[in-house]
């Protein structure tokens, strides 16, 4: 594991050590990016992109946001070149920097964002991502530079939601021009890069837009081609047939590592990976149950031997580096007390639990692996486990329906907090459904319910000192951790390797691969 | 010299294909190990003392798999196979014997069905049914069973203008016993043949299925699936691969080599 | 012959019609509601309800029928939920690539397959015929999945010769082929070998011999010549295998063909996709045996007249 320890450490510094380097570099080349996932459309307002991670990073490139992050998930200044929060989180003023142009032409001015916001604000367009937008009211302009955003409730994470990759600036222009439909296959934003091509579920061709603020980009052009199996991604580096790839499977990672032409970049993620456990179900409802769940499962094995140090097992609902993160217990694993739990609850020999495991394909870092191991250890604390394989896209539907609609007992599952926000996180997950039976309001799927959490969150929301806040999240994390609402597995470090001339790829800890700042 | 060189056909492939039929019979008994017993400490070892053939990505023994796993390959195989049989032979049996519209109608949707390559229909079954094995028995019987009926139809209309036949007829014989004990025994040697090659056909097709991911749900060992699910660890570790691989191509030669050795044992004037 | 080939391709759409019938029928049965899968998994009740609307899914299903059919005519294959509108401009991107690895595959089976069968009909029972005829029953015992991944493992991994994925120049072009071309090579090399064979044991060909005409000659302008007629059928025949077979090949080799496409179409459960792709191919497994035919007339002086 000595390999696997220098390697993190070279990782952490990495994106800054890069760009520490990357200066000088000339520009003037394609870069291709071999991506697991496929963007199939482009439009941001649709939540997801569908094609999700792959949506997101070749929005990175085609848009710009009011806000950015930067590769440590700070936030930094985007379209805005300034911004100022009211002290009571009802309101917030941005200063729009001059001179920034949509890639038709367009100024980005004052006015655009606003049209931006409320294009987000509008629940009917965008039907995910409703936490980071539900709070907003208005936003209006008062001046060519000015934006004033009001607030219907105190939102302490209006920032982390303007830094948030959909809340992209699409022309308005184009909006007319096109259409709503239309922006999906015709992205025309004020970022580095401008669309040239878009195949969908194949390939993007994008091109460096020489008008952009920030000043030209390092590439020329960037192809981001879609290469589903993972030992063709790894061929396809190695080959030189393209310079950057992501998601590589821990097994590949020390091959790479051997090949003096390759950098392998691992940076640890903010994506915990655990199984749901469905809490209307009668047979999941007591908490010793889930609890003998999670004891049965070796997960520090898992991360050891399965992913060979690539990740960690969680201490806490929230990944380590998510922004509120606290540290609750570590997880045990003692198949025997599981039993005895179990037994306590009612179940045995005589009356076996019986689960329904919905597993996706090619979602997660070796998703039906894990799975079968999750399965297996269940059997060996007595229970049955039938395993459902569910094709990678059609997953998510499975896992969003109705109540009455599950199918499943327990299903894997992995949030991504994509504005690094613990808050977004545990409001996403944890937060009661307004309604249990419909369909849940964000990712609430096994319809957990603890008025104590709520509280906890809703007063979250209106603080605007972060070390409250982190307190009061701290508070949740232990509530939450303790009612086991699901079989906690694993955080998987995001694993992208490029061809070692490449500079400043960022491997973002929200599994996002940026390529907007790279060089040749 | 033809005598002697189909009966070799013939032997290695009824031996081979004893052999898998013993192993799916009596896998579970005669495997090394249980073949869903994880060893989380001893992943991808290569082929070695403790484990013949190696172990798989989550430490399973991969020999105990395969031999395990017989049951299941045979089983999503064969089992279409037999449906086809059955049905291919009745409307092949129907279209050759009573000709006219029954003929043309039947025969259409057949060669409709043939225009159509049979891995594509058998995914297109799989998306509307599903990647179970109802829907794997349904794709791989709906795939295999035109070519039987196409085939069986022939024969039996060439039958059915033979003597033996119209001999049959003018006794006042019934139709169906006319069939049952005259045709249908002529054209044994030919469904028996078309069987077996078919049989090589399915393995192909059903672990195909298995590969792309639409096969039996896990932790099943069915051949395809392992082959599919090893793919990404054919460089740190390619024992993983020529065992499900191999045990395919192997399965399907004793196929192959049981149809050409009956065939050129029943029915030596085909080409 | 130009009737007879126009005949032939009359018959290309009514024989579309039924697997278009066909197809709807088979897709139209399955459980689920369509509309909720075409709208997405974020959709509300309302725009599920909006997109059945939108679709006409809640007209009478022979209107749904009718419509599909109309529209097929001027080339729109109705809603796929993955490319939101007619993926039909889609799918036609994509056709070169899948024409480009068949036809290679063919060539491949022509040049390797026709020849080797010809050596081990003319060396028969010798040390060359035992050989190939070896090979060729390996090839047809092995999954063209398995040789795929070998070739993958061997030339692209081991030995960084080729490239192991996507469709960019002729060299990527070799392994798919290959994998994809293996078994039909096996094939056309044993019915070679068997019809010729058989027709080196006619009397017109010891007739020959006897006048003192070298055995080569004879071999390749007259036995071959007349085997090459059921050797082309047996490729149009066997032409279904192989378009099924390269979308395996397709995904292995992440290769941008409308077969890796038809396994993105099944996973997303979008099933005009999958319609689309079926019919188109159904159309090129047509348009090859019009050109088998179109070829065995030509192979043949007699019926170019008729």
């Amino acid at each position: 594991m000595i390999n696997r320890r220098s390697l993190l450490a070279a990782a952490a510094a990495s994106p800054i050590a890069f760009r520490a380097m990357a200066q000088s570099g000339a520009g003037g080349k394609t870069l291709t990016y071999g991506q697991s996932t496929a963007p199939l459309t482009l439009d941001p307002s649709h939540g997801s992109f569908s094609g999700y991670p792959a949506g997101y990073e070749a929005a990175l490139c085609l848009y710009d946001r009011v806000l950015d992050f930067d590769a440590k998930m700070n936030i930094v200044p985007g379209i805005a070149e300034s911004w100022t929060i009211a002290g009571d989180l009802m309101s917030a003023t941005l200063k729009i920097r001059a001179g920034v142009k949509f890639h038709d032409g367009t100024a980005c001015d004052a006015d655009a964002v606003k049209f931006n916001l409320e294009r987000l604000i509008d629940k009917q367009r965008t039907t995910t991502n409703r936490p980071l937008w539900d709070a907003l009211a208005t936003a209006d302009v008062t001046d060519a530079h000015t934006v004033t955003i009001r607030l219907k409730t105190p939102f302490s994470q209006l920032p982390n939601s303007l830094a948030h990759g959909s809340a992209a600036m699409v022309s308005p222009a184009a909006v007319a021009k096109y259409g709503e439909t239309g922006i999906a296959q015709n992205p025309i934003g004020a970022g580095p890069f401008r669309m040239v091509k878009f195949s969908p579920g194949q390939e993007l061709l994008v091109e460096a837009f020489p008008d952009y603020w920030g000043g030209k980009p390092r590439t020329d052009q960037i192809t981001f081609r879609y290469i589903a199996e993972a030992a063709t991604r790894v061929s396809a580096l190695r080959t030189g047939a393209v310079d950057v790839i992501d998601n590589v499977p821990v097994p590949l990672v020390a091959p790479l590592k051997s090949d003096p032409k390759i950098a392998v970049i691992a940076v640890p993620g903010l994506r915990p990976i655990g199984c749901v456990i469905n809490l209307s179900r009668d047979k999941l409802k007591d908490v010793r149950v889930r609890q003998a769940l999670n004891l049965a499962i070796p997960v520090e094995t898992i991360a050891e031997k399965v992913f060979l140090g690539f990740a960690r097992a969680p201490d806490s609902p929230l990944a380590f580096n998510t922004q509120g993160y606290h540290s609750v217990a570590k997880l045990k694993h003692d198949p025997a007390e599981a039993k005895a739990l179990l037994a306590a609850a009612g179940f045995g020999p005589a009356n076996k639990l019986s689960l329904t495991f919905n597993v996706p394909v090619g979602l997660f870092p070796n998703d039906v692996s894990v799975g079968e191991i999750v399965a297996n250890a269940l059997q060996q604390a007595g229970l049955d486990i039938q395993i459902n394989k569910i094709e990678g896209a059609a997953y998510w539907e499975t896992l969003r329906q109705d109540q009455a609609n599950l199918k499943w007992d327990i299903a894997m599952f992995g949030f991504n907090p994509s504005n690094a926000s613990g808050l977004y996180h545990l409001n996403s997950l944890f937060k009661s459904n307004a309604d249990d039976a419909g369909k849940p309001d964000v990712w609430n799927v096994g319809r957990y319910r603890n008025a104590e959490v709520d509280a906890l969150l809703t007063k979250a929301n209106e603080t605007a000192a972060r070390a409250q806040q982190d307190a009061l999240l701290g508070q949740a994390q232990d509530i939450i951790w303790k009612d086991a609402p699901y079989i906690w597995l694993q955080i998987n470090e995001n694993i992208s390797a490029v061809r070692e001339t490449v500079k400043d790829v960022e491997v973002w800890p929200i599994v996002f691969t940026n390529m907007r700042r790279a060089a040749g | 010299m033809p005598e002697r060189r189909s009966n070799r056909f013939l032997w290695i492939g009824a031996t081979l294909l004893c052999g898998f039929v013993f192993l799916a019979v009596l896998g579970p008994e005669i495997a090394p190990e249980d073949a869903d017993r994880q060893d989380l400490l001893a992943l991808l070892q290569p082929p070695g003392a403790d484990h013949w053939f190696g172990t798989d990505p989550i430490g399973r023994d991969i020999l105990s798999r395969i031999i395990v796993g017989t049951r299941v390959t045979l089983t999503v195989a064969l089992v279409p196979v037999a449906l086809a049989g059955l049905l291919g032979v009745l409307l092949g049996l129907l279209a050759g014997y009573f000709g006219g519209l029954v003929d043309r109608l039947l025969m259409a949707l057949v060669d409709l069905l043939l225009t159509i390559p049979s891995l594509v229909l058998a995914i297109a079954m799989v998306a509307a049914v599903g990647a179970n094995l109802t829907g794997l028995t349904a794709a791989i019987t709906l795939a295999s069973t035109p070519p039987l009926a196409r085939l069986v139809r022939g024969r039996v209309r060439e039958l059915r203008e033979e003597d033996f036949v119209a001999a049959a007829i003018s006794v006042g014989m019934r139709q169906r016993r006319v069939l049952w004990r005259h045709v249908l025994p002529n054209a044994f040697s030919l469904i028996v043949i078309q069987l077996s090659l078919m049989a090589g056909q399915a393995v192909l097709v059903a672990s195909a299925l298995g590969f792309l991911g639409l096969g039996v749900q896990p932790p099943a060992p069915e051949w395809g699936s392992m082959l599919g699910a090893s793919r990404e660890y054919i460089e740190v570790a390619p024992h993983v691969v020529f065992a499900s691989g191999g045990a395919i191509a192997l399965l399907v030669f004793a196929f192959n080599m049981l149809g050409d050795g009956l065939r050129d044992w029943l029915d030596p004037n085909q080409t | 012959m130009i009737r007879h080939i126009a005949a032939r391709l009359a018959l290309i759409p009514v024989i579309l019609f039924g697997v278009i019938t066909l197809l709807f029928v088979i897709f139209k049965t399955i459980p689920g509601d369509e509309a909720a899968l075409m709208a997405g998994a974020t959709a509300t009740q309302a725009e599920i309800d909006a997109t059945r609307h939108q679709l006409g899914l809640d007209r009478p299903v022979l209107t749904q029928f009718t419509d599909r059919l109309l529209g097929l005519t001027h080339g729109d294959l109705g809603y796929s939920s993955t490319f939101r509108g007619n993926p039909l401009p889609r799918i036609l991107e994509r056709v070169p690539a899948t024409l480009a690895l068949t036809a290679c595959a063919i060539g491949l089976t022509i040049l390797v397959g026709i020849p080797a069968g010809a050596v081990a009909a003319a060396l028969h029972d010798r040390w060359p015929d035992l050989a190939i005829s070896s090979v060729v029953v390996a090839f047809l015992a092995v999954p063209n999945f398995f040789l795929g991944l070998m070739l993958i493992a061997a030339f692209s991994v081991e030995l960084r010769w080729l490239p192991g994925f996507g469709f960019n120049g002729v060299l990527s072009l070799v392994m798919p082929s290959l994998a994809l071309s293996a078994r039909l090579i096996a094939v056309i090399a044993r019915l070679t070998r068997g019809l010729m064979i058989e027709e080196s044991r006619r009397n017109y060909v010891r007739t020959a011999l006897a006048k003192g005409l070298s055995e080569t000659r004879v071999l390749w302008k007259h036995v071959l010549r007349n085997a090459l007629i059921p050797i082309i059928t047996a490729i149009g025949l066997e032409a279904g295998y192989l378009l099924g077979g390269s979308v395996v090949v397709e995904r292995l080799f992440a290769w941008p063909g409308i077969g890796d496409l038809l396994l993105n179409a099944v996973g997303v459960r979008d099933y005009s996709l999958v319609q689309g792709i079926t019919i188109l191919f159904v159309v090129g497994f047509l348009l090859i045996n019009l050109l088998v035919e179109v070829l065995f007339v030509l192979a043949n002086p007699r019926l170019r007249d008729a």
